[in-house]
């Protein structure tokens, strides 16, 4: 009985999983290109994202759409990094992404009720406050806090040493704090 | 002498603060999740960024190739890991209960009270434990120690062949038209299994106050019980007997003293 219990998650699971890559291919394909400038490798990197996100599948579960799509475009976002780098390795060559900052396009949010909207709002502003960090604080935020990676994945995602890492959180969170401490003065 | 200092404010504002980044990168998310949406959504439209069939069929393929060999590999260490904790649990369960069922007397007969474990194709019936050992002979009328023997054989019936092992005894019977009853008796540790396949009939019956069963096989009938030492397994081949017949022999059975 337990094992077909266990058959039927599985397959609930991998359903669920297959659904998410049809849903953000998409997105998924403009990031890593965005990344990689290779449309030969894309695919293929999507699916090393997918393959790392079966681990995470009850987190997954647990995040809201807007949440899980950032999830997943992070996921996709490091394996690309992950693959350049190796790239660079062998070619000495060294390509930046172009696009992979979407906070460009931010939607403004709008309070829909009136008990909500100072939550809501409060909210919007914690998290665009994080858009204020650079680029590179905020990617070290985001491994640590949201992808909840090791301070060893984010050295060689980062090409920071393990050593600094420590240092370097400290330093992203100093300065987001400022900025959120700003936003509460203001 | 412990750490623990619930209303250091220090420690307070830095948890705080933890808290601040956190709910704050939860928000970012949020924010920057709804903007990929709607890129998405508008990236559908566009042709090139729809997702290809045999781009899906590989990505499938490949997915479900890692996919399985993780959970499996999952399984099997879920598998151990509870393994090991229930085997603990198992066997000192396992210990809590055999010092009652196999020192009390009357737990240790209910217990060895046979036991039908009932197959596609048979039934095995058993009873387990006692040493038992036997002087052989193959006479009925001497040195069979505990043998019993069914005295209502019906006329024309004759010993054709006599068994005395250490756990079986069998006393076989023949008439003229080449029909034949077979008595066996079955001592603990022995098993036998009986041809329930396809039988015609499978019934409980009560034979000498103890539960049977009996089994109607074309033209074999077979009756099964036991008391608290034995099973006892009475056959008859092409008797031409009725049923009721064929338990009436079962019920003549006695202890040959």
């Amino acid at each position: 009985m337990l094992l077909i219990l266990a058959a039927i998650e599985d397959e609930n699971d991998r359903d669920f999983l297959s659904q998410l890559y049809e849903q953000y291919y998409p997105v998924m394909k403009k990031k890593a290109y965005a990344i990689t400038h290779d449309y030969n490798v894309v695919d293929d990197l999507i699916n090393d994202a997918f393959i790392k996100l079966i681990d995470k599948i009850s987190i997954l579960r647990s995040l809201d759409c807007c949440k899980r799509a950032s999830y997943i475009v992070h996921t996709v976002r490091n394996i690309s990094l992950n693959y350049v780098k190796r790239r660079e390795a062998n070619n000495k060559k060294r390509f930046l992404g172009k696009e992979d900052d979407v906070l460009d396009s931010l939607p403004d949010t709008a309070a829909t009720a009136e008990d909500s909207y100072m939550r809501r709002e409060e909210s919007r502003e914690l998290g665009e406050a994080i858009s204020r960090l650079s680029e590179r604080d905020r990617d070290l935020l985001y491994n640590k806090y949201n992808l909840e990676l090791s301070n060893g994945e984010i050295s060689e995602l980062m090409d920071i040493p393990v050593d600094n890492i420590r240092q370097y959180l400290v330093l992203a969170r100093r300065r987001a704090l400022k900025i959120l401490n700003e936003k509460d003065i203001e | 002498m412990s750490d623990r200092k619930p209303m250091d404010e220090e420690k307070l504002m830095g948890e705080l603060r933890e808290l601040k980044i956190r709910l704050a990168m939860a928000n970012y998310a949020e924010i920057e999740g709804k903007a990929l949406l709607e890129e998405n959504d508008s990236l559908k439209k566009d042709d090139f960024y729809r997702l290809k069939k045999e781009i899906k069929a590989k990505f499938m393929k490949e997915f479900n190739r890692h996919y399985y060999k993780q959970r499996t590999k999952e399984f099997f260490n879920m598998c151990r890991k509870t393994f090991n904790k229930t085997a603990g649990i198992l066997l000192i369960v396992i210990i809590l209960i055999s010092i009652p069922v196999f020192t009390v007397e009357a737990v240790r007969t209910k217990v060895l009270n046979f036991m039908l474990d009932i197959q596609d194709e048979y039934t095995q019936i058993r009873l387990q434990e006692k040493d038992s050992g036997n002087i052989v002979g193959n006479n009925l009328y001497i040195n069979w120690e505990d043998a019993y023997v069914p005295k209502a054989i019906p006329e024309g019936y004759t010993v054709s062949s006599l068994t005395d092992n250490k756990n079986l005894k069998v006393i076989e019977y023949s008439n003229s038209d080449d029909s034949k009853i077979i008595f066996q008796q079955l001592s603990e540790g022995s098993s036998i299994n009986i041809d329930t396949e396809d039988a015609d009939k499978i019934s409980k019956v009560t034979v000498q106050e103890s539960e049977g069963m009996l089994v109607v096989k074309g033209d074999v009938v077979t009756v099964v019980w036991n008391n608290a030492s034995y099973i006892f397994v009475l056959t008859v081949y092409k008797g031409g007997l009725s049923n009721e017949e064929v338990l009436d022999i079962a019920e003549s059975v006695v202890l040959v003293k």
